[in-house]
């Protein structure tokens, strides 16, 4: 085992940290050629992918990278350009990431923006759920839905999890600044015990959240998927409301930035199938059903 | 990164399966089982296999290597509820500890007894005003012509009467406050002077223990490391207490129970997912840990981390399985009916432990806070 980044992970951490500053991070991601890492390095590239959305997530840029980076061309062996992926993830007409989608998959088929219309539905900012409508044929199909599938979904699902354990440690990293700057009682907040205490649970939180995200990359296996985004998905509730709480009031004003962060990190917990699915399918698993 | 185990970690857990499939009829799975499944004869065994002193040194009998690889084979014995107590603390934090700071004659005279899981030896730290406050320690090791004579009170020492050694810290400079001037001792509990009294926790059973030390006499080598260092050389052990898996597995008797008992429920399937996705990823935690000590890092705050996480977890499964047993959580485990094949019981006893022992967890919040976090 080794937890520690090599060279080539530090230089994509590097590397992802410039492109989500960029003016369109977008754009970024395809011109690096980031989108495509799977199919030009089926080796290490979604090792790579998972830490390019971690910096994402650190960032608080939302973009649709389950679907474009992963589940795309896994499912279809190709790559779906600079093409924003939106994903039917169950059996219906709800699509993840469809909101400005400009591919639509809803297995075994993909389609393009003409082929479907598009609701959003999604209330928070970012949130690209949407109700999608498929109006023509598909342009392409996979070539193996029952092997491929089931793998490409669990990619989307590891990369929701990466940017959930960046957005994890943004939050821990915006609420140590506060607790350390704020002052109440004529000392900051950090010199009481039970923000500390507080501070040593959210950092255990995130601590968590890093390898359960990084866990989740490596091994694909459905067991440890369900189980790594079933505890992110409900670990987020208890690293929001510790964040929240530990800022007071500035920390739900539309001007401070927490707000965006939570809000992105509940968006995913209910994203990619949540806590509630994913804790079924491990116990149906565990259980041996 | 590399999450996944080396071909030789992988062939070793296999093995020890085997070993366990093998042995099923020699011993009674039972939570806990490091610190109340006592069996020499199992620890020689084990022994005989190698899988006593796996980290520590060639020269010196052991086999080298990581402590990932550790953890990889106890995580086997760990899931079977294996009767681990004999060896479990020299192996994990003794041996090391002397193999880091013992003289050569020490290393030669103490370690081979622990690698044919011939030797028990006990932690010796709390004190009766020295619990979480573990610098208060006022046992005494005053200097004489030929040694040290020890005077002292120690408590909560888990299988003293089983024990041949105790791995003592004690006060060797009369003038030094806190975590000054402290020392550790190797004292062979067959001395004389020392009284050991049983203390019966909630649950009835007998691992903790009192002992009393009356002018204990012992030898200028039973001193391990540098006198009045003490502190410091036990701050690097405790690291290697808190982050095993045993911070996660105590109850796995209990969990593997609950997995064939969740078939025709939802909600329980629900929450049994919610556990298991629970300990793996404190699983994750545990092992970072090792793997830090294996690149010569002591693990510190991120040891506290692993097992503050940890231990909720196992107080959930003991809370879950709680409330899926309803009225059958009262039964005794002795007799047909009681809930989980009888672990619960036992478990929900010994489960108010688990965020104590080791370092309560306070205290390991107030390590992330400060070591961690800088706060």
């Amino acid at each position: 085992m080794n937890y520690d980044l090599d060279d080539d992970e530090r230089a994509v951490v590097d590397a992802a940290q410039k492109v989500v500053q960029a003016a369109d991070p977008w754009l970024g991601l395809a011109e690096g050629g980031w989108l495509d890492l799977l199919l030009d390095d089926p080796e290490h590239g979604f090792g790579y992918l998972g830490l390019v959305a971690e910096e994402f997530g650190y960032a608080g840029v939302a973009v649709p990278l389950p679907g474009t980076a992963a589940l795309w061309p896994t499912l279809f062996e190709q790559s779906a350009g600079r093409r924003r992926v939106g994903v039917v993830t169950g059996g219906g007409e709800y699509c993840e990431d469809g909101a400005g989608a400009e591919l639509v998959v809803r297995r075994p088929h993909g389609y393009d923006i003409d082929s479907f219309e598009i609701e959003p539905l999604g209330g928070l900012e970012g949130d690209g759920l949407a109700r999608v409508t498929v109006t023509g044929e598909p342009v392409a199909t996979s070539r193996d839905d029952a092997g491929l599938a089931p793998l490409a979904m669990q990619r989307a699902i590891a990369l929701a999890c990466s940017e959930m354990a960046g957005l994890m440690r943004r939050i821990l990293d915006m609420t140590l600044q506060h607790v350390r700057t704020r002052e109440q009682f004529g000392q900051p907040l950090a010199s009481f015990q039970v923000v500390q205490h507080n501070a040593a649970r959210l950092a255990t939180l995130s601590e968590a959240a890093t390898w359960a995200a990084r866990a989740a990359v490596l091994d694909l296996s459905r067991e440890n998927v369900h189980a790594m985004k079933g505890w992110l998905s409900a670990a987020s509730q208890e690293v929001s409301a510790l964040a929240h709480q530990m800022h007071g009031a500035i920390g739900f004003t539309e001007e401070y930035g927490l707000q965006r962060l939570t809000k992105r990190l509940r968006t995913l917990r209910f994203s990619w199938r949540d806590d509630s699915e994913h804790h079924l399918a491990l116990g149906r698993l565990s259980a041996g059903l | 990164m590399d999450l996944s185990f080396t071909e030789e970690e992988r062939r070793e857990r296999d093995e020890a399966a085997a070993f366990l499939e093998a042995e099923r009829s020699s011993f009674t799975p039972e939570c806990d089982s490091w610190i109340t499944g006592f069996d020499r004869a199992f620890s020689k065994k084990m022994a005989a296999h190698g899988w006593i002193g796996i980290t520590w040194p060639v020269e010196y009998g052991g086999r080298g290597k990581s402590y990932v690889h550790r953890l990889a084979v106890s995580e086997v014995f760990l899931a079977a509820g294996a009767p681990l107590a004999s060896h479990w603390f020299a192996d994990r934090q003794m041996g090391p500890s002397i193999v880091a700071h013992g003289t050569e004659e020490q290393k030669r005279r103490y370690l081979p007894p622990i690698l044919a899981g011939d030797a028990t030896y006990c932690i010796g730290m709390s004190e009766p005003q020295a619990g979480s406050d573990l610098a208060a320690v006022r046992t005494r090791a005053t200097r004489t012509d030929s040694g040290f004579l020890i005077k002292g009170h120690k408590v909560w020492t888990s299988l003293a009467h089983h024990s041949d050694y105790i791995y003592l810290l004690a006060r060797t400079d009369p003038d030094s406050e806190r975590h000054r001037g402290l020392s550790e001792f190797i004292v062979p509990l067959r001395s004389d002077g020392i009284t050991i009294a049983p203390i019966h926790d909630m649950s009835g059973a007998h691992h903790f223990n009192e002992i009393f030390f009356d002018d204990v006499e012992v030898a200028e080598d039973a001193l391990i490391g540098v006198e009045g260092r003490g502190w410091y050389q036990i701050t690097g052990q405790l690291g290697y207490e808190r982050a095993g898996l045993e911070r996660i597995m105590s109850v796995w008797p209990l969990l593997t129970e609950m997995r064939g008992q969740a078939a025709d429920d939802p909600q329980r399937l629900r929450e049994l997912g919610e556990l298991e996705a629970a300990a793996l990823v404190a699983r994750q935690l545990v092992y970072r840990v090792a793997f830090l000590a294996d690149s010569g890092k002591p693990p510190d705050h991120e040891a506290a981390m692993a097992k503050l996480f940890s231990n909720d977890v196992e107080q959930r499964i003991v809370e879950v399985a709680s409330r899926w047993a309803g009225w059958r959580s009262r039964i005794r485990q002795t007799v047909k009916g009681a809930a989980f094949g009888g672990h619960l019981f036992p478990a929900w006893l010994i489960a108010p432990s688990f965020t104590l022992r080791g370092g309560t967890s306070e205290i390991l919040r107030g390590i992330v806070a400060r070591r961690a976090l800088g706060l």
